[in-house]
């Protein structure tokens, strides 16, 4: 003990020591506790199956020549062009590594290695960053200290439990997290210092491409930054809000502007296309309202009062350290503790969501699509900072009144309960995922067998139970079989990780027991385990130890059908009518629903229908409507089914599946829709005999084209969005324009 | 100038703002309004707690996968009374069971009663049927009081939710 007090005294100051020790400890404790997140490789169970579905899906197009940055992924709901609408960068950095390592690695470890070395310097990274933004090493390390250890009921923040294998699997998330601190504190340094111009770009672009909302809340953050800066008449304590230099001011929005306009630049591939296509990308109608609007300021306020909000599950050690710390900066003239204040507060009441500010949340750009629920993280991340700051302050106070030990001890009888309480999550963590890789072990070879079965069987989607019945409970030790399928790049329908593709939730309608179900979206085989009692429509193909593989007949991708009704909406109101469809009989009848999101009169329907909302229509279309809306439930039948025959208009005589090609060969006995199972997106085009033909979208958001009677040969393709690459090549010459800009600069 | 006059400046300003927005708001002409977004005069619920926007299991309202975000959760016997003092031409909405409740087979019927007397019947609901609609005249009505009976068989699982009911001018 005398030794290392007397180690301790041969700094000069024993706060550096306290640094260096809470930093290395910090290290340690995530390194250590995490590495069986690596060394284990058990198979995922969350949005981990997901994202690492997506580099699988990247690797395959850039190994066959494809769009690696807009392409089709058609393992869920039907298919969808997920990054055309959704950040690629982390994806894009592990199939980076995988090729540059030759593939002599396997992904699925190069995939779990970014997010064990992410967890573990992130710590680093924080302290780095604030140290940047002029915080001092002392709170900065506390801050690096509490930027992992947060703990919040509803998940989704800045919390080891996002990020890990019995937490939530945020991967994009995680890269998100591990960017924001860079980015802000380069941010910080160009407007004070007028320097760093490409470095700020750069890594506001890699963080929007991580995570978009990420991107937004950096943004909108720097704005924190114009204020709160210590300027010459400056003293640092909130009074001096009043006595804002303007000059100052001026001068550093004109630098945030700089960087603004090359992100913007830089960023357009990904956000322009998306935003033109936006109306096909839906919030999905099982998304709960927390998530997009969140809670509303009395339950965040209650939460965070009684500890759940950044301390669920063990002392609110880190609310009262917040609390102390929030205090502390608004109090203390200390020049990098007023934007951490002002930090705090501005995202802890945007956070109250919409119940609390409605319509002012509007003002935001891309609110609409925004997941509220996230701005946790921000909550957090400014949470850590104060935390730190707050501890340090009361390190000061004890080592001033007693001295640097009792100052020292204070600091381990804090964080004891906060570390612990990681600890034995981790701890859990780890026990689960090493039970689960034995369980895998056991049934690895008959899951393998059985998916190898399936594809090289003709191509379909696979059923393997929805989360809802059966297949919420047929697992291999705790992960679901239903996420082993698009690692393998099987397509199904049960498991669906996002909401976003028009035809998402009503693959959640999936009804089992209706053949009609099956052949809409071409489920030719189910999985399942021994004594689960099916229809007789459903063929046992072959037993894999527990499991049992099973075959429908269905048309295939293609099918001939006729649409004698015309429906004008939008993607928010077509739930309803589009569920009635689902579950009438026109269905099985092959009468589908065109969809019109424009305002054409389309001709040639027996019927026309148009969307008030999404509980009301006019009949006769919305050229003649007239008078009030219909609700859909004040009539008995508001599709009038009954009228409709069965059609029968022709067969698929031969079909080719691919991933974004598909091509069949049919012949219709009279004119008709040709049905191509997928999700309808603007970037598949149809050929009819070798010529592009107008699509349509059909019940419940899938594609069509008019075929006239006869034999025809048709092709879809799915090609990325035409302004995707020229903006691409536009946004890094403005990148490079910029690095040349500032090396001029400098000399 | 000195600080805290310029506090004080910007403490009237923000006072002056929220009383001519609260002047305007008050001569509004009548708008629509959900009854969740209403405080019940009076309420009697045999079980659970009557919930806003929300089924009675703190689920999004849902009767046979129609998902409603604005109505009330409640569960049978119930009766909601909301003071409307004749300001509304039309009360529309929907009731059904409440989608958690629907495998059990039990029943339910749902009456509205404006000033004491009846105006709307349901009849007999069970679980898997859509949502019972109804739009109806309760112009001059002071009370309006709406009525989840058991249907007869007792009010096991009779989780009930009144869909999207608003009150129309």
């Amino acid at each position: 003990m005398a030794r290392i007090i007397k180690f301790i005294k041969a700094y000069k100051d024993p706060g550096r020591f306290l640094v260096l020790s809470l930093l290395v400890f910090v290290t340690l404790f995530h390194a250590i506790l995490l590495f069986p997140e690596l060394a284990e490789s058990s198979p995922d169970l969350n949005d981990n199956v997901f994202h690492y579905s997506l580099c699988v899906s990247m690797n395959g197009e850039i190994e066959t020549g494809g769009a690696p940055l807009d392409h089709w992924v058609p393992y869920w709901c039907a298919g969808y062009p997920i990054f055309h609408y959704y950040q690629h960068f982390p994806h894009l950095m592990v199939v980076s590594a995988y090729q540059l390592l030759l593939k002599k690695v396997s992904m699925f470890f190069i995939y779990h290695l970014f997010i064990y070395l992410l967890l573990v310097l992130y710590p680093l990274i924080v302290y780095y960053s604030l140290r940047k933004m002029r915080l001092d090493s002392l709170p900065a390390a506390g801050a690096a200290v509490f930027s992992l250890a947060m703990s919040n009921i509803n998940g989704y923040g800045l919390e080891i439990g996002s990020f890990t294998w019995r937490g939530q699997g945020l991967y994009a998330q995680l890269w998100a997290t591990f960017l924001l601190p860079l980015a802000l504190s380069s941010i910080y340094t160009t407007m004070n210092e007028n320097k760093h111009y490409f470095r700020s770009v750069i890594f506001l672009f890699c963080l929007t491409l991580s995570q978009i909302q990420f991107g937004l809340m950096a943004i909108l953050t720097s704005f924190l930054f114009l204020p709160c800066l210590k300027t010459a008449s400056q003293t640092g304590s909130i009074r001096d809000l009043m006595d804002l230099d303007w000059g100052e001011i001026f001068k550093k929005f004109k630098r945030l502007t700089v960087i603004l306009v090359f992100f913007s630049v830089a960023v357009a591939y990904l956000i322009v296309p998306m935003q033109m296509d936006s109306q096909y990308y839906t919030n999905g109608n099982y998304i709960s309202p927390e998530t997009t609007n969140s809670f509303g300021a009395r339950y965040i306020i209650t939460q965070f009062i009684n500890g759940k909000l950044l301390d669920h599950g063990r002392w609110p050690i880190a609310t009262a350290l917040v609390i102390v710390g929030l205090l502390f900066s608004l109090g203390v003239r200390s020049p990098g503790n007023l934007w951490v204040a002002a930090g705090f507060i501005f995202w802890f009441l945007l956070y109250f969501g919409r119940p609390t500010w409605g319509l002012i949340l509007d003002i935001i750009p891309f609110s609409s699509t925004l997941q509220l629920l996230r701005l946790i993280s921000m909550v957090h991340f400014f949470s850590a900072i104060l935390a730190g700051i707050g501890l340090m302050a009361l390190y000061e106070k004890i080592k001033l009144k007693a001295n640097w030990i009792a100052a020292f001890c204070l600091i381990i009888l804090l964080l004891y309960p906060v570390f612990r309480e990681r600890f034995l999550f981790l701890q859990l963590n780890n026990d689960w995922l090493r039970s689960n890789k034995i369980s895998y072990q056991k049934e690895k070879q008959d899951l393998g067998s059985m998916l190898d079965a399936i594809k090289k069987a003709p191509p379909g989607r696979v059923y393997p139970g929805s989360r809802t019945n059966w297949g919420g409970n047929f697992k291999i030790g705790q992960t679901a079989v239903m996420y082993f399928l698009s690692e393998k790049e099987i397509p199904d329908i049960g498991f669906t990780p996002f909401s976003w593709a028009l035809p998402a939730d009503f693959s959640l309608n999936f009804t089992e027991w209706n053949p009609s179900h099956y052949d809409l979206f071409n489920v030719k085989y189910v999985l399942a385990e021994k004594g689960i009692n099916f229809s007789s429509f459903i063929e046992e193909i072959k037993r894999y130890g527990r499991f049992r593989l099973y075959s429908v007949k269905t048309t295939g991708y293609f099918d001939l059908v006729e649409s004698p009704i015309a429906l004008y909406g939008d993607k928010d109101s077509i739930w309803n009518i589009m569920l009635l469809w689902m579950r009438s009989s026109l269905i099985s009848k092959k009468q589908y629903i065109s969809i019109f999101f424009d305002r054409d009169h389309h001709t040639g329907y027996q019927d026309y229908l148009t969307l008030k909302d999404r509980w009301s229509f006019w009949r006769s279309g919305k050229l003649k409507r007239s008078g009030d809306a219909r609700n859909l439930f004040s009539m008995d039948d508001p599709l009038r089914t009954s009228q409709y025959p069965e059609a029968t208009p022709g067969a698929v005589i031969s079909e080719i599946a691919g991933k974004d090609r598909f091509s069949c060969k049919v012949k219709a006995d009279k004119d008709c829709f040709l049905l191509f199972k997928m999700t309808y997106h603007p970037g598949w085009h149809a050929y009819i005999d070798g010529k592009e033909k107008d699509k349509v979208m059909l019940s419940p958001g899938m594609i069509g084209v008019k075929l006239n009677k006869g034999e025809h040969s048709v092709k879809f393709i799915y090609s990325a969005q035409k302004w995707k690459m020229p903006l691409f090549y536009i946004g890094m010459f403005s990148l490079l324009a910029l690095f040349g800009w500032e090396r001029k600069r400098k000399k | 100038m000195d600080n805290r006059i310029k506090y004080l400046g910007y403490i009237l300003a923000l006072i002056i703002i929220m009383m001519i927005s609260i002047y305007f708001r008050s001569r509004d002409p009548v708008r629509p309004v959900y009854l969740s977004d209403l405080t019940p005069k009076v309420y009697y619920q045999q079980h659970g707690k009557l919930t806003m926007d929300r089924s009675i299991s703190g689920n999004i309202l849902a009767v046979n996968g129609f998902r409603y975000l604005k109505g009330i959760g409640t569960h049978a016997i119930s009766s909601i009374e909301y003071q409307l003092n004749g300001r509304y031409r039309f009360l529309e909405g929907a009731v059904g069971i409440d989608d958690v409740a629907v495998n059990n087979g039990y029943k339910i019927e749902a009456l509205i009663y404006a000033d004491e007397k009846l105006i709307y019947r349901s009849g007999i609901m069970q679980g898997w049927s859509n949502p019972h609609y109804f739009r109806l005249n309760i112009a001059g009505k002071k009370v309006i009081k709406l009525v989840i009976d058991d249907g007869g068989d007792g009010t096991n699982s009779d989780h009930s939710d009144w869909l999207g009911i608003q009150a129309l001018p």
